[in-house]
């Protein structure tokens, strides 16, 4: 029983494939630029230089499993989103849909990344990119809540002080 | 690193349907340099499996005496908090305290005390992992005081989370998580001294290199003056 447990130890200490490591890595990086971008309008080096270094997302998802039920369900919709807002709210719902696969198939990072309940990753994970469509342009405004307070928080301080800023801030 | 199954804190490692689970357990705790007798606790595996384990995994014998208990000011570094790497220090500490809460907070069903450690522990290294590997791209030879990325070790988290009475009365812990009203940092404060003099290490870091590069701006000047 030893020596398998021993053996399948070993095979996992193997390091894993450096492009699958960064490609999980760069998806958070990714979406925290689009997210600034859209509420900033512009970064600067020292923001670009921050969120290259962030492993949590900036972003929290706002609406409850509930809300994204009743809003599938209705035939018709009021809310007609512009355009800038339906193309960031799919890219984050995007983001969040491989992540709550990532969550319920037992990756506790996802929680912390994302700050996704296991409530909100069950209704996520089985969206289909129809589903994604209709809440990017149907749900009020935008899905989720930026932490802009997080991202000038880093700026009003030395540029090495925020470098550690970037690993310490993992709560929203 | 893979996914340990979850364990629920009602699950002991005689149920025979378990075994496997716990035996992933302490593979975990052993690949994160636990301490032997932190793996027996948490996994109910004998003493000599936990040797050999260790071994295999190793390729040496475990460290053999006690766990570390240290103490709070260990981890707040209050006695030396003028120093950048203590600084980083007590937010190493307070970054696992945060995931440790959010982990535990996100769990519908209580967890075990072995697997939340360990869950948490390796959110905590992929949480950190990118600075540690930006400082040690930035200076792989000579790493300076200031940018020495000391991380907590296992044995240390778990030493950290009795301070903080996580598990037991959260009024009697000695170590406690503040968060900065201005920057959103967690940082952990001693209980046992006044809590609002200890100030946010994130500003106290940002002081400490604005004052640096104000006095190497006029000693360059003098220099060239000179």
């Amino acid at each position: 029983m030893l020596s398998t447990l021993v053996v399948a130890s070993r095979k996992r200490a193997s390091p894993p494939a450096a492009g699958l490591a960064s490609e999980g890595e760069d998806k958070v990086v990714a979406i925290n630029i689009r997210l600034a971008r859209h509420v900033h309008r512009e970064l600067d080096k020292r923001m670009t230089e921050y969120l290259n270094l962030t492993t949590v997302a900036l972003a929290r998802f706002t609406p409850t499993p509930d809300d994204l039920a009743s809003l599938l369900k209705r035939s018709a919709h009021k809310q007609e989103n512009p355009l800038d807002v339906v193309g960031i709210n799919r890219e984050y719902l995007e983001y969040l849909r491989d992540s709550s696969h990532d969550l319920l198939a037992g990756d506790v990072f996802a929680t912390v990344e994302t700050g996704l309940t296991r409530a909100q990753a069950v209704a996520l994970a089985h969206l289909s990119y129809a589903d994604l469509q209709t809440i990017a342009r149907h749900w009020p405004g935008t899905v989720f809540k930026f932490n802009g307070a997080r991202l000038a928080g880093s700026k009003v301080v030395h540029s090495r002080a925020a470098l550690f800023h970037t690993a310490a801030a993992v709560r929203f | 690193m893979d996914n340990l199954p979850f364990i629920p804190a009602s699950a002991t490692p005689s149920n025979i349907l378990l075994r496997g689970v716990f035996h992933e357990l302490a593979i975990g705790l052993t690949r994160a340099a636990a301490k032997r007798k932190l793996v027996i606790r948490y996994t109910g595996i004998k003493a000599q499996a936990a040797t050999a384990l260790h071994r295999a995994i190793h390729r040496h014998d475990p460290a053999s005496g006690p766990i570390r208990q240290y103490n709070p000011a260990y981890f707040t570094n209050a006695s030396d908090s003028a120093r950048f790497s203590g600084l980083a220090w007590n937010l190493q500490g307070a970054t696992f305290l945060s995931i440790y809460g959010q982990v535990k907070k996100s769990c519908e069903v209580m967890p075990h005390e072995g697997w939340l450690l360990l869950t948490t522990y390796n959110a905590y290294l992929k949480a950190t992992d990118k600075l540690a590997a930006h400082f040690k791209t930035k200076s792989p030879d000579k790493p300076t005081a200031e940018e020495r990325l000391m991380r907590l070790d296992i044995n240390q988290a778990y030493a950290l989370l009795a301070f903080a009475a996580v598990n037991t009365i959260p009024e009697s812990a000695e170590l406690k998580l503040k968060t900065c009203p201005e920057c959103g940092v967690d940082y952990l404060v001693n209980t046992s001294f006044e809590t609002m003099s200890q100030k946010c290490p994130i500003h106290t870091m940002s002081e400490n290199c604005q004052r640096l590069t104000v006095q190497s701006r006029s000693a360059r000047k003098r220099s060239t003056a000179a």
